[in-house]
């Protein structure tokens, strides 16, 4: 009694006291956590758990840190399980946590939250990552369980709908601590086959057993698959982050089968449709010109008619050609007419006829008197013969 | 030279013409006529050769 202690001693009494206590060990203790921090070099995360009136230190080491599925933020009500110790250096107590539960919500969903408003931010989700699903795939690459219904499924359909398409299967775990880093090898793996398309997932279970489809490692595995991937996993109630970063999201595994290949029964019909389309509009051509050649044939009827045009037009013209040069003909013989109508009027015989007479002095026409002498003998033609007479006397002027 | 029936038909409407026109002598007008004769009665042979070949072809058709 009343020996004095030092603080080392006092510490190290109390930390005794601390490990000395079962009912310190292993224990749930309910809290907000605050002052949060990550201590990036270590890894170990240090925080404060408090309630409405209380706080307590906490510390939780890389070595438990690192099997949390979420990280824990401030303000984030959980559950921890831990130990209470003794810090001897600085006298303190606090929560050696090996455990932390999210209260109310699960750690999962947690998980999932928070991995999906990461990558979301990362816009890995967004539309314009996405590739798109070939119509008619040639080999699809099946990632999924090799025991599992859901593979089945697939092949079933794949090979109801479209027997034409190769099919690959890159047997991956599904559920499992190893089930994300499997299923990433073989979407990476799936890159050098010559798959045009890939389905992974698996059939349903718990959201617990669905998990490793809501990890970052398969989520970036399936954002850097050059090769279009179409996501199946569990029920059409389960989404993952699987699904959100797929090229395509199939509710189920046989909705994914569905969904990669066209039905070959409605194909044949549409090849069939085709075909009649084809023909048709072949046919139909065919009649189009068929009908512009007759149009452009002249039908013999019409040639007749042509010629009988012709005909006509040139019996037009031989007639013309006939009546004209009849005409010509007729005023040519008018034009003679006419000419022998006046031959006759200046006839000298005419002029004798109205009792005029012709002097003629040895065979020439007497015109004027100095043309004969006194004496001369001239004949007189008159209209029915002619006399000779003697000239008797020879006077100038115009007779009296 | 022999005219294809167009150009017949058209020369024997420029006789007409020249016919009609007158003043022409009557051994210019002659021989006008007897040119327009002979471009008629081709025409005409032609027109008779037309009508032969269109009947061939359209018995053939039949």
């Amino acid at each position: 009694m009343n020996s004095i202690l030092t603080v080392s001693q006092i510490n190290s009494y109390i930390a005794f006291k601390f490990k000395d206590d079962y009912r310190l060990r292993g224990i749930f203790v309910q809290g907000e956590i605050s002052n949060f921090v990550n201590h990036k070099k270590t890894g170990h995360f240090y925080f404060t758990l408090k309630d409405n009136s209380s706080s307590i230190k906490a510390i939780m080491f890389s070595s438990s840190a690192c099997n949390l599925s979420f990280i824990p933020e401030n303000g984030m009500n959980v559950i921890v399980y831990a130990s209470i110790q003794a810090f001897e250096r600085d006298g303190v107590y606090q929560l050696y946590v090996t455990d932390i539960q999210p209260s109310g919500v699960g750690a999962l969903y947690l998980a999932f939250e928070q991995l999906k408003e990461k990558l979301s931010k990362e816009n890995i989700f967004s539309e314009e990552n996405k590739l798109p699903i070939p119509r008619f795939p040639k080999n699809i690459g099946i990632i999924t369980s090799k025991s599992g219904a859901a593979l089945q499924d697939i092949l079933n359909i794949l090979s109801r709908r479209y027997p034409l398409v190769n099919v690959t299967v890159i047997p991956s775990l599904v559920q499992g601590n190893d089930a994300p880093e499997s299923i990433s090898n073989a979407i990476i793996k799936a890159q050098k086959t010559d798959c045009d398309l890939l389905i992974v997932g698996r059939g349903g279970g718990s959201f617990e057993d669905l998990s490793a489809y809501n990890t970052e490692v398969v989520a970036r595995a399936i954002y850097n698959s050059k090769i279009p991937i179409i996501s199946a996993v569990g029920h059409e109630t389960d989404t993952t982050i699987a699904d959100y970063v797929a090229d395509l999201r199939a509710p189920t595994p046989s909705a994914a089968a569905e969904l990669a290949v066209p039905d070959i029964t409605n194909l044949s019909q549409l090849i069939k449709d085709n075909n009649i389309r084809l023909k048709n509009v072949v046919l139909k051509l065919i009649d189009n010109k068929e009908a512009y050649l007759k149009k452009l044939k002249i039908s013999p009827n019409e040639f007749n008619n042509k010629i009988a045009y012709n005909q006509m037009k040139l019996n037009q013209y031989k007639e013309k050609l006939n009546q004209k040069m009849n005409q010509i003909i007729l005023s040519k013989k008018n034009n003679l007419e006419k000419s022998k109508v006046k031959l006759e009027l200046i006839s000298p015989l005419n002029v004798l006829e109205r009792g005029f007479a012709l002097v003629y002095d040895e065979d020439k026409l007497v015109k004027r008197i100095t043309q004969v002498n006194k004496g001369n003998i001239v004949k007189i033609q008159i209209s029915d013969g002619y006399v000779l007479a003697e000239i008797k006397e020879i006077k100038a002027g115009k007779g009296d | 030279m022999i005219l294809d029936f167009e150009s017949s038909l058209k020369k024997l409407e420029e006789i007409i013409k020249q016919l009609e026109d007158g003043n022409l002598s009557l051994e210019n007008a002659l021989i006008l006529y007897k040119e327009g004769s002979e471009l008629s009665e081709s025409c005409q042979k032609q027109i008779e050769n037309a009508k032969l070949i269109v009947e061939e072809i359209s018995a053939e058709g039949n």
